[in-house]
């Protein structure tokens, strides 16, 4: 247990006044002692001197007699323990008193001169004792006076201390201790002495500060809660499902549509990894944490639900960031488009039938040329062919046939739904082939059609829907600008991607439905001539593909439609 | 006393002769008696190691006197060094150091090579290094005097009251020595006369 302040102070003030005593003890009774010899020595110089004098006038006249006489009655003052006088060759003329003491004693010796002529000396020895005697006297004295004194000043001390030092601390540390237990309206008012006044003043003020800032938190953890509960139930109310998770893909929180959608509780998910749970690239392919932190929009994967059902998903990432910066995880959303996903393959391939039956009557006119042909050589040959002729009116009736059969394999090929899957392949070739399809009707209204592509523009897609992307572009810029004489296509790399574009020089597009042009069933053609699907499914497509689709107008005119894809898998 | 002034004195032998031959207005009364009577004797004394044997020795030596008027330690020694031819002149040095201690230290000391004392004065010196030269030879004693003026029966009192002195406190603050006081007569200080005469 730690010492109390009082303990602590006079246990110190002990120790000092203890030794303040004894060298004051010790200083004092040094400084009578030193006074009291140096009485003694002023007496013993003053007899040794009279003394002196009395010998030179006894010597004179041969008058030992008062020389010893005058020694005896010296010594018998008992501070004198012996005295002697000795001539020059140092025999004794008189001595009286003890034999000669090493301690307690204090030696005068004076000359006795004859002008500067020393002929006797005196010796004088004094006793110390008394000086020893009244210095253990004042030693002892002092020493019961300082302690005496020193256990009043204590006495007064504690009190003063109490009073000063210890009331105040204790006050103080009943209202800290009640300022704990939450009681902000803790006052502390002491008016003395004036430090403990400034602290108790100091602790109001923090008393107040701590209450004004504890209510602030608490009105802010109000807030906080109540905009937690607003943000949890927004998540939880969202339609797409939620899921966040820490820095290693261990999932933290689940909401309500990511178990409608997985099949999966909140608590069978948290604690468990993204890749763990779904069984899939779900995670690798679309979660910001396993992109560099990069924030990811709707970027198609697949997920494995709990019952082993593999959805199409739609999923955007970030990452979340605490207040350092540093980053703590992530937040995904993902939605089942596996229904939208049929569903846009379905559009498709009606878009697809539509432009078949758009295309149906050249296609009749361009069957029925070869036919023809194939059916005149065949009766020309019948009626009058000679061996080489119809050997060559044969070959010109396969020819033909072939060209109805290339025609018709097109039409085929074009309407069958596509079960292709994302790959590279060279754009040149899909434009070839598209622009083989709507030749036809280019020559029919008389448009030219201008083709600059670089061969290997690769680009990373679903090969027939960017054909049938194409496709519904050239059909889309012969249909809806019929006085267009030009269409020109080039295509080339955009930096990391490759861009085509399809310009023609037709009216262009009103700037009041630029916006509306890829909305589904948005349609400037006639009831009946188009569906208004044909560029929403070519945004989706292309969208799909993580590519762009930009409408702008030509300033001399026409529309120019911009694709951007990617040329390399993402 | 000559002039009157005191009616009652201690003298040693030689003021005793020089008032009583000279005057005869005094009367003794009573002597000191010490033990063993030390005090009616004296000695020459030297240092112990001095050269001397003899009085004669003391032939062109120094020689130190008490007072001028002490028996003892001036009148006899002096005697006494004439009786050996010694005459004060044929001394190198003397002098009177006025009292019977004195003279013993003095010869102490060595300022001078003898002198003349009281035994009972140089006993109280026997341990220091001084020896007896010569002696002891007796000398008159000290006395208590009166004047012959007084009336018989005061003196017959005062006498009778000295010699029946006996409590020893009493006589001890006179001297320690002293054993009492006993009669005197003035033929004691015949050998007194003849020293003192020219």
């Amino acid at each position: 247990m730690p010492s109390s302040l009082k303990t602590t102070f006079f246990r110190r003030l002990n120790l000092l006044a203890v030794f303040s005593a004894l060298l004051f003890a010790i200083l004092l009774v040094r400084a009578e002692r030193m006074i009291l010899l140096n009485d003694l020595q002023n007496k013993g110089d003053s007899i040794a001197k009279i003394l002196a004098s009395v010998t030179l006038d006894a010597v004179m006249v041969h008058d030992y007699a008062t020389v010893e006489r005058y020694v005896s009655d010296i010594v018998r003052d008992p501070a004198i323990i012996s005295v002697t006088v000795r001539r020059a060759d140092n025999e004794i003329l008189a001595k009286s008193g003890q034999g000669e003491k090493k301690e307690g004693v204090l030696v005068v010796t004076n000359p006795v001169t004859i002008g500067n002529e020393r002929f006797r000396h005196i010796k004088i020895s004094l006793a110390t004792d008394r000086v020893d005697s009244i210095s253990k006297i004042l030693l002892l004295v002092t020493i019961g006076a300082v302690i005496l004194f020193h256990f009043i000043g204590l006495l007064m001390s504690s009190i003063a201390l109490k009073k000063a030092v210890i009331l105040p601390l204790a006050q103080l540390n009943t209202a800290i201790k009640t300022l704990r237990d939450g009681d902000f309206n803790q006052q502390i008012i002491l008016e003395e002495p004036a430090e403990f006044a400034n602290i108790g003043n100091s602790f109001n003020d923090m008393a107040t500060t701590i209450r004004a800032n504890f209510e602030a938190i608490k009105r802010q953890q109000e807030t906080l809660q109540l905009e937690q509960n607003k943000l949890a139930t927004i998540v939880d109310s969202v339609a797409d499902g939620l899921f966040v998770t820490d820095n290693h893909g261990v999932i933290l929180a689940f909401n309500s549509s990511a178990t409608s959608i997985s099949g999966f509780q909140a608590k069978e998910a948290i604690g468990i990894k993204c890749t763990d749970l779904f069984r899939t690239t779900l995670c690798k392919d679309a979660c910001a944490l396993n992109h560099q932190g990069e924030t990811i929009r709707n970027r198609e994967t697949t997920m494995m639900t709990k019952d082993d059902r593999t959805l199409n998903v739609s999923v955007s990432s970030a990452m979340l960031y605490d207040s350092q910066d540093q980053a703590v995880g992530g937040v995904q959303t993902f939605r089942d488009i596996t229904a939208d996903k049929k569903r846009h393959e379905m559009y498709c391939h009606t878009e697809k039938l539509a432009a078949i039956g758009q295309l149906a009557a050249g296609v009749a006119h361009e069957i029925n040329n070869p036919l023809s042909n194939i059916l005149g050589y065949a009766r020309y040959i019948k009626s009058t062919s000679t061996p080489d002729e119809i050997e060559r009116r044969t070959a010109v009736i396969i020819e033909q046939a072939r060209k109805c059969s290339d025609i018709v394999k097109g039409l085929l090929n074009f309407s069958r739904s596509s079960g292709a899957k994302p790959g590279t392949f060279f754009l040149k070739e899909i434009i070839v082939r598209a622009l083989d399809m709507v030749r036809y009707k280019a020559e029919k209204q008389d448009t030219s059609i201008h083709f600059d592509c670089h061969e290997h523009c690769c680009a990373y897609a679903d090969q027939a829907k960017i054909e049938q992307v194409v496709f519904n572009l050239l059909i889309n810029a012969l249909q809806t600008n019929p006085r267009a004489q030009n269409i020109w296509i080039s295509c080339g790399q955009a930096g990391k991607g490759i861009y085509f574009t399809i310009t023609d020089d037709g009216p262009g597009v009103d700037e009041s439905i630029q916006q509306k042009i890829f909305d589904p069933f948005f349609t400037t053609k006639e009831v009946g001539e188009g569906t208004g699907l044909g560029l929403s499914i070519c945004a989706g497509i292309i969208a799909e593909a993580d590519g762009s689709i930009d409408l702008d107008n030509r300033p001399e005119g026409g529309a120019i439609f911009t694709i951007i894809l990617p040329s390399s898998k993402p | 006393m000559r002039q009157g002034e005191a009616e009652l004195a201690f003298v040693g032998p030689a003021p005793y002769v020089q008032i009583m031959d000279k005057s005869h207005n005094i009367q003794l009364l009573a002597r000191f008696k010490m033990l063993h009577e030390i005090d009616d004797r004296m000695v020459i004394i030297c240092k112990s190691h001095a050269p001397f044997q003899r009085l004669a020795d003391l032939a062109g030596s120094t020689f130190a006197f008490g007072d001028r008027q002490s028996f003892g330690s001036h009148f006899m020694p002096r005697w006494l060094l004439a009786k050996q031819g010694i005459t004060l002149p044929s001394l190198t040095a003397y002098a009177f150091v006025r009292s019977h201690d004195n003279v013993i230290l003095s010869v102490l000391h060595g300022d001078f090579a003898a002198g003349g004392v009281r035994l009972d004065v140089f006993n109280r010196y026997k341990e220091r290094p001084l020896r007896i030269l010569a002696g002891p030879f007796v000398i008159p004693p000290h006395a208590i005097v009166c004047l012959s003026t007084l009336p018989p029966s005061l003196k017959d009192k005062l006498r009778h009251s000295l010699l029946v002195l006996n409590d020893p406190k009493i006589l001890h603050t006179i001297n320690p020595l002293m054993e009492k006081f006993a009669p005197v007569s003035d033929r004691d200080f015949n050998l007194a006369r003849k020293v003192m005469e020219k």
